[in-house]
């Protein structure tokens, strides 16, 4: 599928150093970094709000810096969804509305979408942490735009509300292209199928997401062959092999079952065990990598 | 898309209540200086009234009072605008304004445009104040309004700055503190910077002076245009670089700015060379009687400016009087300092600072408090001709010169001395002659027949070449044939044209053709006699120019009631009659008017009473003085009552009220 936005070599050292990558539409990308990585920077630089030293952002195969028309592609929700305070939530939308010219009708269904109609008259200074970023959400998505920028969009908020916003996302998700930066494993792992991972304004990682859940370590004292594995259902790939001991990749509705079924196969199944996620590990690894540079 | 910023931003100043607050302190301080103002007038209002003075509460209590405003809005409005794009850009807005299709100019005028609308709220309410004096004086309104439009593009100019600083700071009071430095820089620039100085053009105080006084030269506008223009687009080029414009590009900030101050001071001093009047009230412009003064000035007249090197002093006295300098060439400005050049002070009795030396015309006048109104009267004593002494006949039932009531001429005695005449009364009865030496003999309406004596002493003054301005009451017929040849029509002249043009009784005769012999600039008002007498051509004398009445009067012989008709059977002949006329004999003048209410003190101030005596003096003594009416807006019609009750409702009672309503907006908006 032809990329929607595309980034190549954005340069703004220290925070930028040769960012280049594309957003799909019906892709959902994690950007995913230590505090101070340079997330936020990625994309207001996507968003066209960065004085880049090079590079260049493309919307639908156009320049955005050449064209500030394009900019009607792109919804940004900065880190703490910022808001009029001294405006009620409709004021907020309503001029959100105004300033991206969307029809006036998208106001009541964007109400209704973000569950916001009972606070509709509340001065957005009032609401809470969630409610605050359904409303920058209704904000930023009040123009229909098919990119979308999320950054940390579940920092500050409670795990119901967060679980909730993640639920809202998901559901926005497939007809855009979304980029949600975040140092949350979490969200990146429920809300995304590709991750990025970027340090110290480089992008270091660039790999489709497993689920945590779904590696696991399996050892046998009389280890099947690969063809064999892949006959039991719910094995969708053996990732690994290491003597006797292997990582099998399973479907996520058979994990809970997949013992059972490997016990019955007379394989003589010794150890079974998830394994940790290889994101996780990269992420450790770099944070690592930067205490030892900052203790040398 | 402008639009919907700048209503965002001028509703946030309304639910805010910061713009209440300021909204009630400016009511309150500007009513207090402008009552405070119109208190001072107030107690000086009789002398002013009574010295025919040609400043009124317009220039008095009106232009200071739109000063004071400006300075208040200097504050105000850097109040208003700092927190425009530096909290947006703290909170993180800006970026999102950013981000969006909105172009940097829509979002810089749109912020900016909001701004100006909360200052222009400002300025309305405080613009209410000189408006509320519009019920006990004359206000000029045109003045007011060329004052409005200085103040506005003040507004728009603070705004701008403000604007500039709030775009690079993500702290409002950083902006404010950056914006009002700056605009108080201006404002008191002039203070530090001599007049001739290249960079004077950038100081704020005249140009905003200029407008209050109404007054807007191209040099003026073009001051706030460019001080608003060079800001926002400074401020522009800043936040298209935030946008994401490559700092390698071909514009940078400091670079920018710097040539933009660049172009600023060429186009300043471009201006300044090619300044234009714009917009002029038409009291604004230099006084009619200013400019016949210089018009009846001969030769070269030199105004020496004893001052010492103080930019304000000077600057002051340059500005009284270079105005006037494209009205007569041959008038020159020296400054001397006293205290460089000592003896040249003592030699000219200077006693302070300040004090201006005319001389010209082989005469001299000393000014201790130079102002427009004595510096014209300064003008006239310079430039009348002739002896200066009057002699006006008392003593036989003449008005009274030093009469100050209802029936005296103490005014007109005030205005012939404001040109330099020294009027004596004169008893012919006890006196052996009439010097020769007089400019001119008046006889103010005696109300008996004067004794056989005084009129041969009036012959013998009229075959020596005398001048007479003889105002005829109709009690002495005989002198008058004696002595000019001219009778006495019967009765009192009615004329029912004064009716239709407002005045109460056809028994008042409105004036309005004068002979240009006699007013070479006539008044644009008609003058007013009462209960005048109707004369014949004289039989002696040549006969310069007639004052006359319309058509439609007649001499009445009877009853002067409304009902009266003419009856051509008593004597009673139609008009137009002579009221008036000018008569000349060798070097002899007599000017003889049927009527000598016109120039006592209630009804000298009146219409063009008091111009047309003037006018007749000048013919009189071949002068070409000054004629021009005082200023309109002399009179305060508020009783000490009512001055306090205004003061009361624009000191404290509309400024609780603005707060009031803050507090209600604020509390409604925090309930939401």
């Amino acid at each position: 599928m032809p990329a929607i936005l595309s980034a190549t070599q954005l340069r703004l050292p220290p925070r930028l150093r040769d960012i280049s990558l594309t957003l799909r539409p019906g892709e959902t990308t994690g950007l995913l970094g230590v505090n101070g990585a340079g997330k936020s920077s990625v994309l207001a630089a996507l968003a066209g709000v960065l004085p880049l030293q090079a590079g260049e952002v493309q919307v639908h195969g156009q320049p955005l810096h050449a064209q500030p028309q394009l900019r009607r592609h792109i919804g940004w929700l900065p880190q703490r969804a910022p808001l009029y305070d001294d405006m009620s939530v409709m004021e907020n939308l309503q001029f959100a509305a105004q300033l991206h010219k969307a029809s006036p009708k998208t106001l009541g269904e964007s109400l209704e979408q973000f569950e916001l109609g009972d606070l509709r008259r509340r001065l957005a200074r009032k609401l809470s942490g969630g409610e605050r970023m359904r409303l920058g959400l209704a904000c930023c998505l009040i123009h229909q735009p098919d990119i979308l920028l999320l950054d940390e969009p579940t920092a500050g908020l409670d795990p119901l509300q967060a679980q909730q916003l993640r639920q809202l996302i998901t559901s926005l998700a497939p007809q855009r292209a979304v980029l949600i930066a975040s140092h949350l494993l979490a969200d990146i792992e429920t809300l995304c199928q590709r991750a990025l991972m970027l340090d110290r304004g480089l992008i270091v990682a660039n790999e489709p997401l497993i689920l945590e859940h779904t590696l696991m370590l399996a050892q046998f004292s009389s280890p099947p062959d690969d063809a064999s594995l892949l006959r039991v259902a719910g094995v969708e790939r053996v990732h690994s092999r290491s003597g006797p001991q292997l990582v099998l990749q399973l479907s996520a509705d058979a994990v809970a079952q997949m013992p059972e079924k490997l016990a019955c196969q007379g394989w003589g199944l010794c150890l079974w065990k998830p394994l940790e996620n290889p994101l996780l590990r990269h992420f450790q690894a770099l944070g690592q990598a930067r205490a030892r540079d900052g203790s040398s | 898309m402008i639009g919907v910023i700048a209503w965002r931003e001028f509703r946030a100043h309304g639910h805010n209540l910061t713009l209440w607050l300021l909204l009630a302190a400016l009511q309150g301080m500007l009513a207090w200086l402008l009552f405070a103002q119109l208190d001072a007038y107030r107690g000086i209002s009789a002398q002013l009234v009574a010295a025919q003075s040609s400043l009124g509460i317009n220039d008095l209590v009106i232009a200071p009072s739109l000063n004071s405003l400006g300075i208040l809005l200097l504050l105000a409005t850097p109040l208003l605008g700092m927190h425009a794009l530096s909290d947006e850009r703290r909170s993180g807005h800006l970026q999102v304004l950013l981000s969006s299709p909105l172009s940097v100019t829509q979002l810089l005028l749109g912020k900016w445009l909001g701004n100006v609308l909360g200052g222009l709220f400002l300025l309305a309410a405080g613009l209410l104040i000189p408006l509320t004096l519009a019920s006990g004086a004359e206000l000029d309104l045109q003045r007011l309004g060329i004052g409005a439009l200085g103040l506005t593009l003040l507004v728009m100019m603070s705004a701008a700055i403000t604007l500039m600083f709030s775009a690079f700071t993500r702290h409002a009071q950083s902006a404010f503190a950056a914006s009002a430095g700056v605009l108080l820089s201006l404002w008191l620039f002039d203070s530090f910077v001599p007049v001739d100085a290249a960079g004077y053009w950038l100081a704020l105080n005249p140009h905003l002076q200029q407008a209050s006084a109404g007054s807007l030269s191209s040099m003026d506008g073009g001051y706030f245009l460019l001080l608003t223009a060079a800001p926002l687009l400074i401020a522009g080029v800043g936040l298209a670089q935030n946008r994401g414009a490559r700092h390698n590009g071909p514009v940078r900030l400091p670079l920018f700015a710097l040539l933009s101050l660049a172009c600023l001071m060429a186009a300043g001093s471009l201006l300044r060379q090619h300044d234009t009047p714009l917009l002029q009230a038409q009291s604004a412009q230099i006084p009619k009687g200013l400019r016949q003064a210089l018009a009846a000035l001969e030769g070269p007249v030199v105004i020496t400016a004893f001052a010492p090197e103080l930019p304000l002093l000077r600057k002051r006295i340059d500005k009284l009087v270079s105005p006037l300098q494209p009205h007569y060439r041959q008038l020159e400005l020296r400054f001397v300092d006293p205290r460089k050049q000592p003896h040249l002070a003592r030699a000219q009795n200077i006693q302070a600072d300040g004090e201006l030396v005319i001389e010209g015309m082989n005469r001299r006048q000393q000014l201790r408090n130079p102002n427009r109104g004595t510096l014209q009267s300064a003008l006239e004593r310079i430039a009348r001709k002739g002896p200066p002494w009057v002699l006006v006949l008392q003593g036989q039932g003449e008005a009274r010169i030093d009469e100050p009531g209802r029936t005296g001429l103490s005014a007109f005695v005030m205005a012939l001395e404001r040109q330099g005449y020294r009027v004596l009364g004169f008893n012919p009865l006890t006196s052996p002659q009439i010097p020769h030496n007089a400019a001119f003999v008046m006889i103010p309406g005696s109300r008996q027949a004067y004794a056989a004596s005084t009129v041969q002493l009036l012959d013998a003054y009229l075959h020596e070449g005398g001048r007479i301005l003889w105002l005829h009451e109709g009690e002495n017929d005989m002198a008058l044939q004696k002595l000019s040849g001219v009778q006495r029509l019967p009765g009192r002249v009615l004329d029912p044209a004064g009716t239709r043009i407002g005045l109460p009784s056809p028994r008042q005769l409105p004036v309005t053709d004068f002979p240009r012999q006699l007013l070479p600039r006539p008044p644009q008002q008609h003058a007013v006699l009462s209960d005048t007498v109707a004369l014949t051509a004289s039989r002696d004398w040549d006969s310069v120019a007639q004052l006359r009445t319309s058509p439609q009067a007649w001499n009445e012989t009877g009853a002067l009631g409304r009902d009266a008709q003419r009856d051509p059977l008593y004597g009673e002949r139609q008009g137009p009659l002579i009221l008036g006329q000018a008569l000349k004999r060798g070097q002899s003048r007599i000017m003889l008017v049927g009527d000598s209410d016109f120039v006592r003190n209630d009804q000298f101030g009146r219409a063009g009473n008091r111009a047309l005596a003037m006018g007749l003096v000048n013919w009189l003594t071949d002068n070409q003085l000054s004629t021009a009416q005082p200023a309109d807006d002399l009179k305060l019609t508020w009783d000490q009552d009512t001055g306090a009750l205004m003061a009361a409702v624009h000191m404290f009672i509309l400024p609780l009220l603005y707060l009031l309503a803050g507090l209600l907006v604020r509390r409604q908006r925090l309930r939401a």
